[in-house]
């Protein structure tokens, strides 16, 4: 069998469209004075053909009819996962979120507690409003003025009222 | 002043008396001062029935460095010399609901000047801590207690 150099790689580039301009135009006029590409050009068409007959009666023997049916069902297995996995990366997205943010969640749930507390009990319209709401061994403060900082504090355990004067411009307790 | 007016003062003034009346006469005002401090351990036996209160100043000693009771009339004014060159002016102010209305004023400085002052009330017997002023290298706690008849 007669071969040529050239046939064996750039012929069947030259079919794919892969040679650049220069080259592609160096092989075209190679193949047209050369048998042995010009045969190896036909063949490659002719596979092609083959190739493409086959596939085609492959798809023309398959059968369509259940074929989006079977699409819509795998559609709704993926969109149930889906939302788990959605559910699942929110979650963890959110976690990191969580540790640091306790306290605000504390205090929260605290405020929540003083609402439900004050809807509930809400207090009687004739008393008057002291500065602490104290009980019934803990002063209840009408009013408190001062010149210097001044810390107010109950101390629930001991029942003890404390009315601190600060000695301190900066305010430092104890 | 209207007629109105005239009216809701006199039946005010006729309640507070009528309070006073059923609380006694008089008063009486019990003012200590205990020295805080950190320097030891010490702990006045004399203030062992407020122990639970002044541990809540978290000091590690205290000790009573004063202490004067005075028995006043409703309205009158109770001045108490207190360590340092200062004064507490303590008014007991009226009697209601079992509960002592008082008002208290600290009082400090070469020309005295106001550091608080405030208007309150404790239960009969019961007492109110003011402190915070620094003295011989800790800080006065002082205890008002008032107690009347009943």
């Amino acid at each position: 069998m007669i071969t040529c150099p050239r046939s064996e790689r750039l012929v069947a580039l030259l079919y794919d469209g892969e040679l650049d301009s220069p080259l592609r135009r160096e092989i075209a006029s190679h193949v047209a004075g050369c048998v042995v590409c010009t045969r190896t050009l036909a063949a490659l068409g002719r596979v092609q053909e083959l190739v493409v007959q086959a596939i085609s009666e492959q798809v023309e023997e398959s059968d369509f009819a259940n074929f989006w049916e079977g699409v819509a069902s795998k559609l709704d297995q993926q969109a149930s996962s889906s939302w788990r996995l959605w559910l699942q990366l929110w979650r963890e997205r959110l976690r990191p979120a969580w540790v640091p943010g306790a306290p605000a969640w504390a205090a929260t749930t605290a405020a929540l507690l003083v609402t439900t507390f004050l809807v509930f009990h809400p207090p009687a319209p004739s008393d008057p409003a002291p500065t602490v709401l104290a009980g019934n061994d803990q002063a209840e403060i009408e009013s408190l003025s001062a010149s210097e900082t001044v810390f107010l504090w109950n101390e629930s355990e001991s029942n003890a009222t404390v009315i601190w004067v600060s000695d301190d411009n900066d305010g430092e307790m104890l | 002043m209207t007629a109105s007016r005239l009216t809701l003062f006199c039946f005010a003034s006729v309640l507070l008396g009528a309070f006073q009346v059923v609380a006694g006469e008089m008063v009486e005002l019990r003012v200590e001062t205990v020295l805080a401090t950190n320097s030891s351990q010490e702990f006045d036996d004399r203030l062992k029935d407020i122990r639970p209160q002044l541990n809540d100043f978290r000091f590690s000693s205290y000790r009573l460095v004063q202490e004067e009771r005075r028995r006043v009339d409703w309205g009158k004014q109770a001045d108490f010399l207190l360590p340092g060159g200062r004064f507490l002016q303590v008014v007991p102010k009226g009697y209601i609901n079992k509960r002592i209305a008082l008002q208290v004023m600290l009082i400090e400085g070469t020309t005295p000047t106001p550091l608080m002052g405030t208007l309150l009330s404790i239960r009969n017997h019961g007492m109110v801590f003011v402190a915070g002023r620094k003295h011989q290298g800790g800080i006065l706690i002082i205890r008002i207690g008032a107690v009347t008849e009943e």
